[in-house]
């Protein structure tokens, strides 16, 4: 019980940390708007805007977009297909541990 | 004296991959110097805990009453001296092969000592593996490679700024990146070598 | 171990799962299907980056993922060393192997970025280049780690990598920005800015990600117990003699 606390209280955490983080950063978004127009060069990859209307529909597709998240739930994937194999062998290992302490037993 | 020979001819063989002409071959030689000087350092280290291995002479210098972190000072300083002495012959050869002039090889020297340090205290730090476990030399050069990235970067970027005319002053950084990587691997040498040799 | 008696063979019942693992596996599940309908329906195209722009929302909070594996990895290896706990042992494995995944997704997405911001896939960008760099100190520990089954001396030195590595990550950083920098920087209080539409999108998959970080640690952790329970009572049972070795 207390560990679920724990474990609980920590994802709110380390969650409140990520959340405060990405927060901070909205907050200078409007100020930013302004500084944004004076320098575009460098504000390109720095400053999100959102685009709307017709606009939308130049902007070039995602290929890039879905290999990255592709890729990334590959990454994952793998990972976890990992830690499975390596469930497994333990179960592997303790069952045949268990067999052979049974059959040595007196 | 292998290890010299051995340093050597990595200068000579990435010369001859680099080399193009006379106007890029200062920007070229930090690199190939650095190189050839971390190639040294991890060939020396390997060889002098490879003593240890051959008798279990380390037995019986963990038996002994000297403290520990004495023994990892001794043998860095042993390997630290073996390296310089390697250096003297490397940095002329490099000189040579790539018309260097000899006026930035003082400051040079100094970053080739700091840089040098760092490699031998981190490896010597890892170095132990060899001794301790199955693993071999290439698991040494596989360990402590990634760990001297930010003393390679270090020296050969600021060496090369200092063969294309740049003043003292704006290679300061890089010295004192170099430092903080020495002070890095000469503090968790002395905290951490007794930990990692006792079961 | 659990071996006290030869002849009640260890009776290991199946390892209860906290049903709390599931609910986690199933909360992280839920902010990622969030997450996605979020980064894709509600934030709005951006307007120069155009839909790339959405890899921002994975690459941030999978760096963020990527310090947090590797802080644990450190702390477990200091503790490991200190204590010498195989529980330490446990944490620093499951850290460095969730921080390097982590800086796997960070290091595959940073290039596609890269393509459309800088137009080359590697543009030596530093702190892209000093992830790189950090991430081979905690391959190497990965790598050392898998040379047959590890003992105590390389559990000993895979600790002290993990160490060295966390002062290193920030030199590394320090080092490689001295040398070349074109990263944009977002998500600081001051630089650069994003839309407000953007926001929930981008708090989303940070809690995903913090969700997932915790519960692939968490069953790695528990993997890693086991394998030192079953190492220990097969020791014990070679000990006596049982012929426990499989």
């Amino acid at each position: 019980m207390k560990r679920w606390l724990l474990a609980l209280s920590l994802f709110a955490c380390v969650g409140a940390f990520g959340a405060v983080g990405a927060n901070g950063a909205v907050g200078s978004a409007s100020a930013q708007d302004a500084a944004a127009e004076e320098d575009p060069q460098a504000s390109r990859a720095a400053t999100f805007r959102a685009v709307s209307g017709p606009q939308a529909e130049r902007v070039p597709g995602g290929l890039l977009t879905v290999i990255a998240y592709g890729g990334a739930w590959v990454l994952v994937l793998g990972y976890l297909w990992r830690l499975g194999r390596m469930h497994a062998q333990n179960e592997r290992e303790l069952s045949a541990l268990k067999k052979s302490l049974e059959s040595n037993a007196p | 004296m292998t290890t010299a020979f051995f340093a050597v001819l990595v200068v000579v063989l990435s010369s001859l991959a680099f080399y193009l002409d006379r106007n890029t071959a200062k920007s070229i030689a930090p690199g190939v110097l650095w190189v050839a000087v971390v190639f040294a350092g991890i060939t020396s280290v390997t060889r002098s805990w490879g003593r240890e291995r051959e008798e279990d002479a380390l037995r019986g210098l963990l038996l002994s009453p000297i403290p520990r972190a004495s023994i990892y000072f001794g043998k860095l300083f042993g390997n630290l001296v073996f390296l310089l002495a390697v250096e003297v012959v490397l940095v002329p050869i490099v000189a040579l092969l790539f018309h260097l002039e000899l006026e930035p090889l003082l400051p040079t020297s100094v970053l080739l000592l700091l840089g040098s340090f760092g490699f031998v205290s981190a490896g010597t730090l890892f170095g132990a593996l060899s001794v301790q476990t199955r693993a071999r030399d290439l698991v040494l050069s596989i360990v402590v490679f990634p760990l001297v990235t930010p003393a390679l970067l270090g020296g050969v970027v600021a060496t090369r700024e200092l063969f294309a005319g740049a003043p003292l002053s704006e290679v300061l950084g890089w010295v004192q990146i170099l430092a903080a990587f020495d002070l890095v691997f000469l503090g968790a040498g002395y905290l951490l070598f007794d930990a990692l040799l006792s079961d | 171990m659990a071996l006290t008696t030869p002849s009640s063979a260890p009776s290991t019942p199946a390892p209860r799962v906290s049903p709390l693992w599931h609910a986690l596996a199933a909360i992280t599940v839920a902010l990622f299907l969030v997450s996605f309908y979020l980064v894709f329906e509600v934030a709005p195209v951006e307007e120069q980056m155009g839909l790339v722009q959405k890899i921002f929302y994975v690459h941030v909070p999978s760096a963020y993922g990527m310090y947090v594996g590797w802080t644990l990895s450190a702390v477990g290896g200091l503790l490991f060393l200190w204590k010498r706990s195989d529980r330490w042992d446990a944490l620093s494995v499951a850290g460095a192997e969730v921080g390097t995944l982590f800086a796997a997704i960070v290091l595959l997405t940073g290039p596609l970025w890269g393509r459309k911001a800088w137009g080359v896939y590697w543009a030596w960008d530093p702190r892209i280049t000093s992830t790189l760099l950090t991430a081979m100190i905690y391959g190497s520990f990965l790598a050392l780690r898998s040379f047959g089954a590890a003992g105590q001396a390389e559990k000993r030195f895979a600790a002290a990598l993990a160490i060295v590595g966390f002062p290193l990550l920030f030199l590394i950083k320090y080092s490689v920005q001295r040398w070349s920098g074109q990263h944009p920087v977002v998500l600081t209080g001051q630089g650069g800015g994003i839309h407000p539409d953007m926001v929930p999108a981008l708090i989303c998959f940070f809690l995903a990600v913090t969700g997932l970080a915790i519960w692939l640690l968490w069953t790695r952790i528990r993997i890693e117990r086991h394998r030192q329970e079953i190492l220990a009572i097969e020791l014990e049972a070679a000990r006596r003699g049982l012929g426990g070795e499989s």
